[in-house]
């Protein structure tokens, strides 16, 4: 039967094809037909109700819906796809499944898309990639004449001197080789992530993955179903399994399988999802566009198929050398013809069953190249090809593929009796196609990820599984089964295990899977077959056999080293197309058997996947205080600290500065952290934890306490209050409250929680500091509470009414003015900052930001834990001395911090005032002195620096080696650049030092 | 991803978690220790290929610090337990 | 002394609500939204597909300590809680650790009748309201497990997450109490933490439940649905 092609087509074809580089530089505006599109058969996958229109390189091509871009540019004739990635050469179609490099392209603005497993969609702008200046006419092809000068580890050896021109050819190397561009122009796209949870997953939707699927449900599991394809079924989607005998209760018919599989609401199915990884506790990594599904199953079914071995012999990588499976993907699925001519290089069944396909859908078959005996042919479709006349040679394989830049003929050898090539016997045979089959290679890479094992065997030529994990089943081709009825039957007991193992029956009665597989070998232990061109191991990286002897000669020799020095199975494939040609070649240099050369490890992603999909949504977690929108409506320039988002300033933070020190201003420091310690036990633990003394404070007070840890590293800082009886109120730094929270929840789990109880109320209130000479008036028009300075004095806790809020009021402030901070709960803030602000206006108080506050607190010479300290600061040496009482009982960090006191602090933090008043030296410069021969030694670095506009001056505070620090006034030096500035040192505050204003 | 079985939550992905370091308690009294003692106790870790007995902290959970033994070569988790303070 | 206005309580999602031009109504003290959009569309979206409710006015407690088990059997008769079960608003966190969740304006009645029986029965149990504290966004709808799982890595099918059930854990990268709190037989989740994340755990939800075509819902909804 010659199905919808006409005799002529064959003509026209071979017109087309010689012409079609010219057409593409011409004829820019025609669109291209379809000449290898047969006519409808039953399970394609395309729309030909309707066509969509895209373009390839500017041409304009059409399409059904349903089509990949490489279906469709087949159907048009175009043969070649892509050009490789060290030496330019052509390359085609070769897999069709989305494992070799071959069909990589660039869509819009997304580079590196799989041709042959993206859907066309209408107006799609394909590209070839890595061409320069175009895809037939590539200037660069030009390198493999010089390839002798590219061997193997050519980046390594040739341009490493001199060293100073490696970013030339950095930039050189970029542009020849390579694959896609990243347009960093295009905007973010939108991705997320899902995660899932299963009883089973099961990989792969062939006939095996859909039978363990099904036998998994029946045992009562939620399944998960996952497939890279867009449609289930495998490869029963596009080959039609004559030859196989199935026991009649299982039905090897696809509809009928995935009619079953519709039945079963206990199944999931997920198409286009590649499965990427395999992590530990059966956590799994898939993708499906721009979503990532991060999945947690109690067992996993591997039925993730094969991959077809490509063979290498001389230009093996000619485009319209295809891999069997890619062949009959095109015919069954797209409708759409490889070829006119065909020669079929084969050691199994699987390739007749190819050429069986290609002649009944009016391919000729010019040879079936068998490298068996004729008596090991069992194919069913062995006597009638022949019948019809089909030349069919035993014993031979092919040498070489002839052609510049697609197939136009093969060379076949015969095959002497110890199987190798008798040169004298090469005949050319005319083609346009090399179909090869000689075996599979079983994709195991999740087996191996989950800790399973694979055995080589010599009888099969494959690796077979030989242990697996708890929870892991392999079915399928990837368990080495490839014949459907055994597929199916095998994979149902799969399935149902992995129900067992889910917890879905009695485990005790898990049932052994056959191991024993009887069937015939479908894979050839040649993979090379020698000659005097370019034989391609790797098609991604562009290496050869040669190379990989050479390397082996270098001494890469064992598995791992050759992988990383020649560079295979590193490129896009990720050694689906090589690995297992490559164990084979490193096995036959060095003389070993191909299980003892092993296998390099797997590792995810198995499947190519988009950084964004990884990356997932561009969201991270902002917090923001309860008056948020009203210092966004109040023209705040916001800042991030932490998590935070917060008022910097709200137009000049020098004025908001100034109005704090002359009238008074309202800053937002809800951020600040704050915890309610209760209990008996509290007095104990603050005196654990804080470096000075607590069990003294009496009710109604507070202290500021630093608090170490054992290193005597200051760790935060802050105010606690006695509120009541057994309350006390405790702020911490803003970006240090969850650090502080978890490192007290520590100590009270860990021991020292007898009696106290913590919670955190950071969100529960929020808190405003009012500051400057005005804030008692303001707060006096808000409230009955006797603010004069003796009912409520400095360092003192009240409760207390604002504007008909219950609030905490502390007598505190980081300003060095007078200053109350109101605590009120965080759903009052508006109402009672707003009041604050009402009343405060009329008295000239203003809202002011961090920088402000920074200046203000550095004007009174206090630290900001984290800035002016860091991970080796402390407290004796950052100038909080005052704050340490080596002479109570034991805390945190109390052993370190008596060592230190007893060999004395060596370096100090200090004030400082520059020499010349308006040069403010920037935060992290160094301080420097002259050593004796004259050059300058770091001594130093300051760590705030502003200027003061209350003093008119640059201040800022620094670390200096003690003996200079603790003289007053001692002169040191800056490095600004190239400059260096004069400052000096400053005891004391800059400001106010006697601390009048604060107890006002 | 390792599953971590929070000792009240139950089991849950271990980015939930925070690492706390080895067990190792404080001593007893500190202010008794040689320097040799108390640069030990902050600084000197057994890092054993083998079952270590370490501390996490759910963090995004309950806020539970806990104790887990996992075999730091295969990071399989043998057991996780809380906390019992030994002697008062 | 001068107060212009009476105290109102707003709620960290107040802006938001204002943004998408609702309506406002008064409960117990607190501003909410009444209708974002239309009454009909919100109570078919909580229904039939996903809604997304502000209910930060809910009381909301924390009772910790050994014996505060005891207290609360004693005080309300409750029967024995598991870690993470929760009965009438009641929800076990820790063996130590209890979140009570109030109506609007109940919170005060009821840490004063827990402090007090705590006193009375001689045992350190501590009782602290953080209503103030944290912001209670619940997901409504068919779809609210889906939107869940794209923010979450707990378990939402109802074998796993069953009705009246809280877990606190990781939801976009912030920690959260989630509280399982059906509406008449329609899955709903409660998700609480700290309100100033309030608003960030709302955009994330508006994003992620996108493709759920998800509706923010407002009082008057809720209370057609019996909340």
């Amino acid at each position: 039967m010659r199905d919808g092609v006409s005799p002529h087509f064959a003509i026209i074809y071979q017109v087309s094809g010689a012409v079609i580089g010219e057409l593409m530089q011409t004829e820019q505006d025609t669109l291209k037909t379809t000449p290898n599109r047969l006519h409808p058969k039953q399970g394609e996958v395309i729309d030909r109700s309707t066509t969509i229109r895209f373009t390839f390189d500017g041409v304009k091509y059409i399409a059904h819906p349903g089509d990949t871009v490489a279906s469709a540019l087949t159907a048009a004739g175009v043969k070649v796809l892509s050009r490789s990635f060290k030496y330019h050469r052509p390359r085609g179609l070769l897999c069709c499944a989305g494992h070799c490099p071959n069909c990589l392209v660039q869509i819009g603005d997304e580079p590196n898309v799989r041709a042959c497993m993206r859907s066309v969609e209408a107006g799609m702008d394909v590209r070839a990639q890595n061409v320069w200046p175009s895809l037939n006419r590539d200037l660069l092809s030009l390198t493999q004449l010089g390839s002798r000068l590219m061997p193997v580890g050519f980046y390594y050896k040739t341009f490493i001197r001199p060293k100073k021109l490696w970013p030339l050819y950095e930039h050189t190397l970029r542009h020849a080789a390579g694959l896609g561009e990243v347009d960093i122009d295009t905007p973010s796209g939108k991705f997320d992530k899902q995660y899932l949870h299963t009883d089973v997953v099961v990989v792969g939707s062939g006939p095996a993955g859909i039978s363990a699927a099904l036998g998994a449900a029946e045992g009562g599991a939620q399944v998960l179903l996952f497939d890279e394809n867009s449609a289930l079924g495998g490869h029963l989607r596009f080959t039609v399994p004559l030859h196989s005998s199935l026991p009649s209760q299982v039905s090897k018919d696809l509809p009928e399988l995935l009619e079953a599989l519709s039945q079963q609401p206990n199944v999931t199915a997920f198409t286009d999802t590649s499965v990427l990884g395999w992590y530990q506790d059966n956590w799994l990594c898939a993708a499906k566009g721009a979503r990532l599904f991060k999945i947690r199953t109690k067992s996993v079914v591997v039925a993730t198929g094969a991959y077809e071995t490509p063979l290498i012999f001389d230009n093996n990588d000619l485009p319209g050398v295809m891999l069997g499976s890619a062949a009959q993907r095109l015919l069954h699925l797209f409708g759409v013809l490889p070829g006119r001519q065909v020669v079929i290089v084969t050691a199994n069944e699987d390739g007749w069953d190819v050429a069986a396909d290609l002649q009944a859908l009016g391919v000729n078959v010019a040879a079936i190249v068998d490298e068996r005996e004729h008596n090991a042919c069992s194919s069913p479709y062995r006597d009638g090809l022949a019948n019809i006349g089909v030349p069919v040679f035993y014993r031979h394989t092919i040498r070489e593929a002839i052609g510049s830049s697609a197939v136009s003929g093969a060379k076949i050898v015969r095959l002497d009796g110890r199987g190798e090539i008798a040169p004298a016997t090469t005949q050319v045979l005319q083609c346009d196609l090399i179909v090869t089959s000689m075996g599979w290679t079983p994709a195991t890479e999740l087996l191996y990820m989950a800790g399973g094992k694979s055995e080589y065997s010599a009888d099969r030529a494959e690796t077979v599984p030989v242990s697996t994990p708890p929870g892991i089943y392999v079915a399928g081709r990837a368990a080495g089964i490839h014949a459907v009825d055994s597929q199916i039957t095998e994979a149902w007991q799969a399935g149902s295990n992995a129900a067992t193992f889910a917890g879905f029956g009695e485990f005790d009665e898990l049932a052994a899977q056959a191991s024993d597989i009887s069937e015939p070998r479908r894979t050839s232990e040649r993979v090379c077959v020698p000659g005097k061109k370019k034989r391609f191991v790797c098609y991604c990286e562009d290496v050869t056999d040669e190379d990989v002897e050479t390397a082996i000669a270098e001494g890469y020799d064992s598995i791992e080293l050759l992988k990383r020095y020649s560079t295979i199975s590193m490129g896009p494939c990720q050694g689906a197309m090589c690995s297992m040609n490559t164990i084979h070649l490193c096995a036959r240099a060095n003389g070993r058997t191909v299980q003892e050369t092993g296998t390099t490890t797997a590792r995810p992603p198995i499947a190519p996947v988009t950084l964004g999909a990884l990356a997932g949504q561009n969201v991270e977690p902002v917090q923001t205080t309860p008056i948020h929108q009203w210092h966004l409506d109040h023209g705040a320039n916001m800042m991030v600290a932490g998590l935070w988002l917060r008022p910097n300033h709200y137009g000049d933070p020098a004025a908001e500065a100034v109005c704090v020190r002359k009238q008074g201003g309202l800053i937002d420091v809800s951020p600040l952290g704050k915890l309610q310690l209760t209990g008996p036990g509290v007095p104990k633990l603050l005196e654990r934890i804080y470096t000075n003394q607590w069990h003294n404070l009496r009710v109604g007070r507070v202290r500021y306490g630093v608090m170490c840890n054992d290193e005597g590293v200051v760790l935060n800082d802050g105010v606690c209050a006695h509120l009541k009886d057994e309350t006390w109120y405790m702020t911490t730094t803003s970006t240090g409250a969850t650090a502080v929270f978890e490192w007290l929840q520590w100590w009270l789990q860990s021991g020292w929680g007898e009696g106290v109880h913590l919670t955190d109320l950071t969100d529960t209130y929020a808190a405003f500091n009012l500051a400057g000479p005005q804030s008692r008036t303001v707060l006096e028009k808000l409230t009955a509470r006797n603010l004069a300075n003796k009912a409520f004095p400095y360092m003192r806790i009240r409760s207390a009414k604002i504007a008909d809020v219950p609030c905490q009021l502390l007598r505190i402030g980081f300003t060095g003015e007078l200053a109350y901070e109101v605590h009120c709960p965080s759903g009052y803030a508006l109402h009672v900052w707003e009041a604050l602000m009402d009343v405060g206006r009329e008295l000239g108080i203003a809202p002011f930001g961090l920088e402000a506050q920074r200046i203000l607190r550095l004007e009174k010479g206090h630290i900001i834990v984290g800035q002016d300290t860091d991970a080796m600061s402390d407290p004796l040496s950052a100038n909080m001395a005052w704050a340490v009482k080596l002479n109570k009982p034991d805390f945190l960090g109390k052993p370190s911090l008596m060592r230190i006191s007893a060999e004395g602090p060596k370096q100090l933090l200090v004030g400082f005032k520059m020499v010349d008043p308006d040069v403010v030296p920037a935060e992290g410069l160094q301080v420097v002195a002259p050593e004796v021969d004259g050059r300058l030694k770091i001594i130093g670095w300051v760590t705030s620096s502003r200027f003061s506009p209350t003093l008119e001056e640059a201040i800022g505070l620094c670390w200096l080696p003690a003996d200079l620090a603790s003289q007053n006034g001692a002169s040191f030096t800056i490095r600004m650049g190239g400059d260096l500035k004069a400052a000096h040192v400053h005891h004391g505050a800059f400001y106010d030092p006697s601390g009048e204003r604060l107890r006002m | 991803m390792l599953l971590l079985t929070c000792p009240n939550c139950g089991d849950r992905n271990v980015s939930e978690f925070r690492f706390g370091g080895e067990y190792g308690p404080r001593p007893k009294d500190p202010s008794a220790t040689s320097d040799a003692e108390w640069a030990n106790y902050l600084y000197m870790r057994h890092n054993v290929m083998g079952a270590q007995t370490e501390w996490w902290h759910h963090s995004d959970g309950c806020g539970l610090w806990f104790l887990a033994e996992r075999y730091t070569r295969t990071n399989e988790v043998i057991k996780t337990f809380p906390y019992v303070k030994r002697d008062a | 002394m001068n107060t212009s206005k009476t105290p109102i309580k707003l709620t960290p999602l107040y802006s938001i609500a204002q943004r998408l031009g609702a309506t406002f109504t008064e409960q117990r003290g607190w501003r909410i939204p009444e209708v974002y959009t239309t009454l009909k569309a919100e109570i078919a979206a909580a229904q039939e597909g996903l809604a997304l409710a502000d209910e930060t006015p809910n009381g909301k407690l924390l009772l910790e300590g050994d014996q505060a088990e005891s207290v609360l059997m004693d005080t309300l008769k409750l029967g024995a809680l598991k870690v993470n079960e929760g009965h009438d608003g009641i929800y076990r966190l820790r063996n130590d650790l209890f979140f009570i969740s109030t109506p609007p304006g109940r919170e005060a009645n009821a840490r004063k009748k827990l402090t007090t029986a705590s006193a009375a029965a001689e045992q350190f149990v501590t009782v602290t309201d953080i209503t103030h504290g944290r912001a209670e966004i619940r997901v409504i709808g068919p779809d609210s497990q889906e939107l869940l799982s794209k923010v979450c890595g707990l378990d939402f099918h109802p074998s796993a997450f069953p009705n009246e059930t809280a877990k606190q854990s990781s939801l976009a990268k912030t920690t959260q109490l989630i509280i399982r709190r059906d509406i008449g037989g329609v899955p709903a989740f409660s998700i609480i933490g700290a309100q100033s994340l309030g608003a960030y755990i709302w955009d994330t939800m508006v994003e992620a439940g996108r493709e759920f075509e998800i509706l923010p819902t407002g009082r008057a909804a809720l209370a057609a649905l019996g909340v």
